[in-house]
């Protein structure tokens, strides 16, 4: 998230407080707060409605009370920044005082778009309208999850809703509506993530394993964040194909929105790569390695994108975070099995230091083991070889 | 002939509408109050402090846009307040919250009117905090999601002033407050400021937790690490 430097916020802002009902405790609570805004304030209300529904033990409480009682920390404005994000969840004052108010996680959604189009024979001049239309509305809201217990986070979760409409002229337009709200439609459609990961095991679903193992509490948020960002994903026609790497990556470390790569220099490279200017867009870091987009002309924005892959076969090691003149410890830095270096930069406030930094563990993490396995073999080949 | 003089009769009485919600949204129906703020969730700093309340303080212009822009334009508090009778109040508002917010921050805050007799500061304070009311603006024009609405930013600067040396340190904060706008109620800024105001005192709270520079300066300038514990 959060803080993600989040994107212009149509519905800024609904905060769900919830307790988890442990097994034989009877009913958790479950907090929205209104929000500033009229969509904000109906989003909440909608989740409200929809959580409710989807598991009654969630009791609805006045999530005012809970921001007076944490605050400053959930005013509205503070949560755009990372910084802030990062002192709330790290903060073991917060979480105790979350502890007591009984709240285990909180819920906030950052921004919600919508997009649409007309497409089919129809057209209309002075005389009148003729053909038949269909038009397509979609509308998602973007939310995040956290555990206020153990300080972890799930951000990128989502709420996706699609309908289309019929539009038919003859003479004059009549336009035919065969789908419900789409608005309300994500809202839906993100409650049901939410209780997802609520109804489920938390413990699966956020943190696996213990707290301060970066690598691996970076999977088990991550594999949560998999699932959405594939079903979000698979449902854009233009995205397809990243959901098909999404897809073909098996166990997603994290996925940045802005991202290019560049070769760098130090006594560890060989070579350098050849690094077109400002190419970048999506960048997947995965357990089978890094899959990044570039663009054919070499410029961001032109042509259509291509995706390129640096398997985890030929990684040789994944380089320590270094201070970086323009971006410190916000590069992903590999030697490859060629003696070449790459280094993979994610930009912009989707990208948090802490997910790469957790991304780059992880990616680690499975470049030793690799080796290890490697060398293990090797030996035990050796072995062999002598022994016959 | 009955349409034209129809649509006429409803540009006219758009028109009328706009400008009562500019009539209205400047007389301010309530006084601009602090806001109440809750008890703040955060450890002060181990540091004596002396906060000075500078004249600057009420001296801040307010912005007024959309359909609210007054006929005079921007006008600056004292001239509002003249005009409103409350408006005045805003700075009072504005000093109080951040009087609020550094007395949360430090173990021992002593507030002195003027910024020019620091000679006389009592002794163990380290530093000195002069903060100033940038600006306070108004907005009834602005959309959201469609919907209209109306929004208040009220923007502070702080310094930080050691006074073993006078090295400094500064950092702004901009409090926000939005509601939608509602059909007959103009109390914008009566229910928007004091909002704004407990944005800024929130973010003024937390900046001095999560301002790098801030907490850099007050870690050199403060007595070391352990002033941030």
């Amino acid at each position: 998230m959060s803080a993600r430097l989040r994107l212009l916020a149509i519905a800024l802002l609904g905060f769900g407080l919830t307790q988890r009902a442990l097994p034989g405790e009877g009913g958790g609570v479950l907090v929205l707060s209104s929000s500033e805004y009229a969509d904000g304030q109906w989003t909440s209300g909608c989740l409200s409605e929809s959580l409710k529904k989807l598991d009654p033990k969630l009791a609805l409480v006045d999530a005012n009370v809970v921001k007076d009682a944490l605050y400053p920390w959930l005013d509205s404005d503070l949560l755009e920044d990372q910084a802030s994000e990062e002192a709330i969840l790290g903060s073991a004052m917060l979480r105790q005082r979350a502890s007591e108010l009984g709240i285990r996680y909180i819920v906030g959604f950052t921004h919600t778009t919508k997009d649409g189009d007309l497409k089919g024979p129809f057209l209309c001049a002075q005389s009148g309208c003729l053909g038949v239309g269909v038009i397509r509305r979609e509308t998602r809201i973007s939310a995040y999850l956290w555990d206020m217990q153990r300080g972890l986070e799930a951000s990128n979760l989502g709420g996706h809703g699609k309908a289309h409409d019929l539009l038919l002229g003859y003479v004059l337009p009549v336009w035919i509506p065969m789908g419900g709200s789409t608005k309300h439609l994500a809202c839906t459609d993100l409650a049901r993530h939410l209780s997802r990961i609520m109804q489920g095991d938390p413990d699966s679903a956020l943190a696996a394993v213990p707290a301060g193992d970066a690598a691996a509490a970076s999977l088990a948020v991550q594999a949560e964040q998999t699932f959405n960002e594939k079903s979000a994903l698979a449902q854009t026609q233009e995205r397809r194909e990243e959901a098909a790497q999404i897809e073909n990556a098996g166990k997603v470390f994290a996925r940045f929105e802005h991202s290019q790569w560049s070769s760098f220099e130090s006594p560890q490279c060989k070579r350098s790569i050849w690094s077109p200017p400002a190419v970048g867009g999506a960048m997947i870091v995965s357990e089978r390695g890094v899959a990044w987009q570039v663009h054919p002309s070499g410029a961001q924005g032109h042509g259509a994108p291509i995706w390129r892959q640096l398997p985890v076969e030929n990684i040789e090691e994944v380089l320590p975070p270094q201070k970086a003149k323009l971006l410190p410890d916000r590069s992903i830095r590999v030697r490859t099995t060629d003696g070449s270096c790459m280094e993979f930069l994610a930009l912009g406030r989707d990208a948090p230091r802490e997910r790469i930094e957790q991304a780059s563990e992880a990616l680690r993490v499975v470049v030793a083991n690799r080796t290890a396995s490697r060398v293990s073999a090797s030996a035990n080949t050796s072995v062999a070889d002598n022994v016959t | 002939m009955k349409r034209p003089l129809s649509l006429l009769a409803l540009s006219a009485l758009a028109i009328a509408v706009t400008r009562a919600d500019a009539a209205v949204a400047v007389q301010y129906t309530q006084p601009i109050g602090a806001p109440s703020l809750p008890a703040p969730l955060i450890t002060p700093l181990a540091l004596d402090v002396v906060l000075c309340v500078p004249q600057r303080m009420h001296d801040a212009r307010i912005r007024l846009s959309g359909s609210a822009r007054h006929q005079n334009g921007n006008l600056d508090l004292g001239e509002i307040a003249n005009n409103a009778g409350t408006l005045r109040d805003v700075g009072d508002a504005a000093t109080a919250s951040v009087q609020t917010a550094f007395s949360a921050s430090f173990r021992r805050v002593t507030v002195v009117p003027d910024c020019a007799t620091l000679a006389a500061h009592p002794q163990g304070s380290l530093l000195v905090i002069e903060p100033a009311l940038d600006y306070v603006d108004v907005r009834v024009d602005c959309t959201l999601g469609g919907a209209r609405c109306a929004v208040s930013t009220v923007g502070f600067t702080f310094t930080l002033r050691s006074l073993r040396d006078g090295s400094i340190v500064s950092w702004q904060v901009e409090g926000r407050a939005t509601r939608p706008r509602h059909p007959g109620d103009y109390d914008y800024a009566g229910e928007l400021l004091p909002n704004a105001l407990r944005s800024a005192c929130a973010r003024t709270l937390a900046s001095l937790r999560v301002n790098a520079d801030v907490k850099s300066w007050l870690t050199q300038n403060g007595g070391g690490e352990g002033v941030l514990k």
